[in-house]
């Protein structure tokens, strides 16, 4: 018996406790915003924020995850996130759509951990998400428009 | 009476990469036995314009074929409450598609965007499944007559029936923002309400398109109809289908390509925790299981055993060193002119020129792995499939099971990414295997490692080109030969499938060029291996124009002309030129400085005849600071016809820039006995953020006939940035990827 949080509600689960989170959010709470794309680590697709903090789900077996708080794409109350997708919105970011996701939570880690990234810090902050339609320079708008926005409202 | 389009979609079609594949093929033969008409009809409230198609066989009254039957697939739907609803034909992968087709109507029609309240994927139901394939940048070239043809004559019956109703002359009218208008009273109608009142919906034979000063939205850039749903996780991939009770399955395919299964260990892999079933397939070991993480781990226990094939001989090496071999002694040529060989032994030696080009083995690793969703019911076999070629996918479904049209419900979700992977329906005929021998649904998922060692790869190729010129460094003599696999077998095309049309795809490009040479001369030859290849974005351009243009910018060095106006003096296109002129102009505020350099690049397509053509031009330009070399700039023109979607088309732009770099220094499969040696994203890498280089974007105003762009522009961008690297090295680029070892000795940071 697991239990965790997933978007602010709790869970308590039997599922296999070896099972990769990623696989859990997607085939047992059907969470399927959060993407499949290498299964080793390697192209941050599966991004999700566990107690704040971006991890990569292919890899976290669902045991590691006990009594922890995990942040999805398709949490609807985050601040820093909302801005981005606003800002993802306005500048036409996604092409295929299928990395966004990963690099959404990528991105708002970086903004909930630095207002006012620059661009040494977006690259490093981003460099773990592959996007294979190229959308890196509208990514690297988004956030700057998001970060000047969040700034805004404060 | 229906309106016949069959002329205009006959003429079309001649020119059109899909049905026949693409510029100067001289193996194509044309099949004249189809057609598409237009339709409207009243169905619950709304009013729909859908395209008939009529598949060759029907017309002919042939019987060989279940796709024999006239097939209806719904375009657009005016509701009552003046909403409508976008039935997309095609298939979206972020390039816009779905978008153009809505811009088409939506502006023809002269309706209110906002009014465009849904987006259904057209051909969920066999009944309503047409001609949708989607590769080669097809959808805003098609759909550029069909589309904005069927927006046209929905509108004129509006019209017509407007007049009828009001009892007024057509010169009082006008249409704007969904609705029609009496002039002289402002009486008005929503063409919702319009279509309540139809009394007749026969398409008018007589209408008119608009002209471009009348658009409202094409030359807009709108917001593509699909983004919402991909910022926050809402967005149904393939992957993401689920059904009730469905399982999921992964197949164990043989390591080296054309093996077959001898054994594999069937009762270690069903006492796996979680694992329902498992049996082979002619295509591999299939294992079904609870979840995909179940079947995957029961996948360590299988220990298949395969008798390899032939090809378990061969590598990538062995395979380049026969191809070299083969540069000197083509086995077929194509549009031969003059006397080559004559004019280039009696060329004094420093008239002459030549460069051996090699290109890797690569594969499209889309970020979403192949997956499909099967399941045989007792009266369907239902596919969910995230596919750029519904059309093929399903006739071969019905081929190899004996199926009617009627017997497969053909579900095209979004897809994560194409790139050309997803025009071969492999993914798809291996899910409906398992299915027909199941009782429940199943999704396969290939894992990234399958997706690798199991693409459909742009073929490894040699490449020599050989040149003469006159003192004046003009062109005597041209001949570009190209030696690879054969790519026949798995022609995206069933039609083109095991012709020599279908070998077109491994050096199309090659035998034709718009530089002027009075001999001239395509050489190549093909080989066959069980290894799958295919079409990769770019396709055969994304090689054969590399090398072209590698060879231009160094003959014109060798003349000290500008590698523009050496490009120039030997076309006299008229539309290319402009291209040129205009790259020119943009270029010279960089050009002749000591900290910059710059490589330059022309690329193009061109049908033998019709509108199916684009050209573009490039230039790549590095700067020095601190002894280092660094990108500053990708400077392009675009003459790809009327552009539709301008922002759409700087996203394209902007990631081929980046798959550019890919191919450019990255990508390549290599093959030692047999097996791909390469796994996933550590040992195939892909440019990562940081890797965006600035754009400098130019378009040539057009009204004709548009073309895609992101997969248009490999050939061009790659040479462009290959000839800038030259230009520091002063060794022409003759191999991809370009090794670190060369960017590394000349400091030049890119990545």
């Amino acid at each position: 018996m697991i239990k965790l949080t997933i978007n602010q509600q709790e869970i308590t689960t039997q599922a296999d406790p070896e099972m990769p989170l990623l696989w859990f959010l997607r085939e047992e709470v059907q969470l399927t915003g959060t993407k499949f794309g290498c299964g080793q680590g390697l192209c941050g697709a599966c991004t999700v924020l566990l107690d704040g903090k971006p991890i990569r789900s292919c890899l976290l077996p669902l045991a590691q995850a006990k009594g922890k708080s995990i942040e999805t794409i398709e949490n609807d109350n985050i601040p820093e996130l909302q801005a981005l997708q606003a800002a993802w919105l306005e500048h036409s970011v996604p092409q295929c759509g299928y990395c966004q996701s990963g690099q959404l939570m990528s991105a708002t880690h970086l903004l909930q951990s630095n207002k006012a990234p620059d661009n040494d810090a977006i690259r490093s902050a981003m460099s773990g998400n592959i996007c294979r339609c190229g959308t890196y320079e509208r990514i690297a708008k988004g956030i700057n428009q998001a970060a000047l926005e969040l700034a805004r409202e404060i | 009476m229906d309106l016949f389009m069959a002329n205009k979609l006959t003429n079309l079609s001649k020119n059109n990469p899909l049905t026949k594949p693409i510029s100067g093929n001289p193996h194509q033969s044309e099949n004249p036995s189809r057609r598409t008409f237009l339709k409207c009809s009243l169905a619950g409230g709304a009013l729909m314009v859908s395209a008939i198609h009529i598949p060759a066989a029907a017309r002919t009254g042939s019987n060989e074929s279940h796709t024999a039957k006239p097939v209806r697939f719904p375009l657009l739907a005016i509701h009552a409450d003046n909403s409508m609803t976008l039935f997309n034909c095609r298939s979206e992968m972020g390039q816009g598609a779905t978008t153009i087709q809505a811009q088409y109507l939506l502006d023809e029609l002269d309706a209110d965007w906002s009014l465009l309240k849904q987006v259904e994927q057209a051909g969920a139901d066999p009944q309503q499944f047409g001609p949708q394939n989607t590769i080669g940048a097809i959808s805003s070239f098609l759909g550029w007559k069909f589309h904005r043809d069927a927006g046209a004559q929905l509108r004129q019956l509006l019209v017509n029936q407007a007049m009828a109703i009001w009892q007024v002359d057509a010169e009082s009218l006008y249409t704007q923002n969904s609705y029609i208008y009496h002039r002289p009273t402002g009486q008005k109608l929503s063409y919702g309400e319009l279509a309540g009142l139809l009394k007749d919906t026969t398409l008018p034979e007589k209408f008119t398109r608009k002209t471009p000063e009348q658009y409202t939205q094409i030359g807009r850039s709108v917001k593509r109809l699909d983004m919402a749903e991909k910022v926050d996780g809402r967005a149904k991939f393939g992957i993401d289908v689920s059904l009730p009770d469905m399982k999921t399955a992964v197949l164990i395919r043989p390591p080296v390509a054309g093996s077959q299964l001898i054994s594999f260990d069937a009762k270690s892999v069903k006492q796996q925790k979680g694992v329902l079933d498992t049996f082979s397939i002619p295509q591999g070991v299939v294992i079904v299981a609870d979840n995909y993480w179940h079947a995957s781990l029961a996948r360590k226990v299988a220990n298949p055993v395969w008798n390899n094939s032939d090809f378990s001989n061969s590598s990538s090496h062995s395979l380049m060193q026969t191809f070299r071999g083969q540069l000197d002694t083509p086995a077929q040529k194509h549009n031969e002119r003059g006397d080559f060989s004559t004019q280039l032994a009696n060329a004094a030696s420093e008239q002459r020129f030549e460069l051996h080009f090699e290109f890797p083995f690569i594969t499209h690793v889309t970020m979403e792995p192949m997956n499909c969703v099967a399941w045989q019911t007792e009266s369907q076999l239902q596919i969910w499939a995230p596919t750029q070629n519904r059309n093929n996918a399903k006739q071969k479904l019905q081929e190899l099971f004996e199926l009617t049209p009627e017997a497969i419900d053909f579900n095209t979700t979004l897809m994560g990414g194409g790139f050309g992977r997803r025009a071969q329906e492999d993914f798809v005929v291996e899910a409906a295997t398992i299915a027909r021998q199941v009782s429940y649904p199943v999704k396969v998922i290939w894992s990234r490692e399958d997706d690798i060692q199991h693409g459909f790869y742009r073929p490894l190729n040699a490449q020599k080109v050989s040149a003469s010129v006159d003192d004046k460094g003009q062109l005597q003599a041209w001949q570009h030969n190209v030696a690879s696999l054969s790519t026949k077998a798995w022609h995206f095309s069933l039609e083109e499938r095991d012709t020599d049309g279908g070998d077109w795809i491994a050096y199309g490009g090659a035998e034709i060029s718009l530089y002027q040479s009075e001999h001239f001369s395509c050489g190549v030859t093909l080989n066959k291996a069980p290894l799958h290849t295919g079409i990769l974005r770019g396709i055969s351009h994304g090689y054969t124009n590399f090398s072209r243009e590698v060879v231009m910018e160094e003959l014109a060095k060798k003349h000290k002309l500008h590698p523009l106006q050496y490009r120039q003096r030997h076309t006299d296109n008229e539309r290319a030129l402009p291209v040129l002129t205009k790259l020119r102009k943009a270029c010279e505020p960089y050009e002749q400085q000591p900290n910059r350099k710059l490589g330059y690049a022309f690329g193009f397509e061109k049908a033998p005849k019709g509108p199916y053509q684009y050209y573009n031009a490039a230039a790549f330009v590095l700067t020095r600071s601190n002894n280092i070399w660094k990108p500053e700039k990708l400077i392009l023109v675009l003459d790809h016809g009327t552009i539709i979607n301008p922002d759409g088309l700087l996203s394209q732009v902007e990631g081929a820039s980046i798959f550019a770099l890919g191919m450019l220094l990255h990508n390549k499969i290599t093959i030692e006995k047999g097996q791909v040696q390469q796994t996933n994203y550590h040992d195939y890498p892909l440019p990562r953020f940081g890797s965006q280089i600035p754009i400098e974007l130019h378009t040539i105003e057009s009204d004709a006939w548009p073309m895609g762009v992101g997969e248009k522009l490999q050939g061009t961008i790659q040479p462009a940035i290959a000839n800038a690297l030259t230009s520091i090295s002063g060794h022409p680029i003759t191999q991809l990827p370009i090794s670190a070892e060369i960017l590394q000795q000349h400091q030049i940071a890119l990545d």
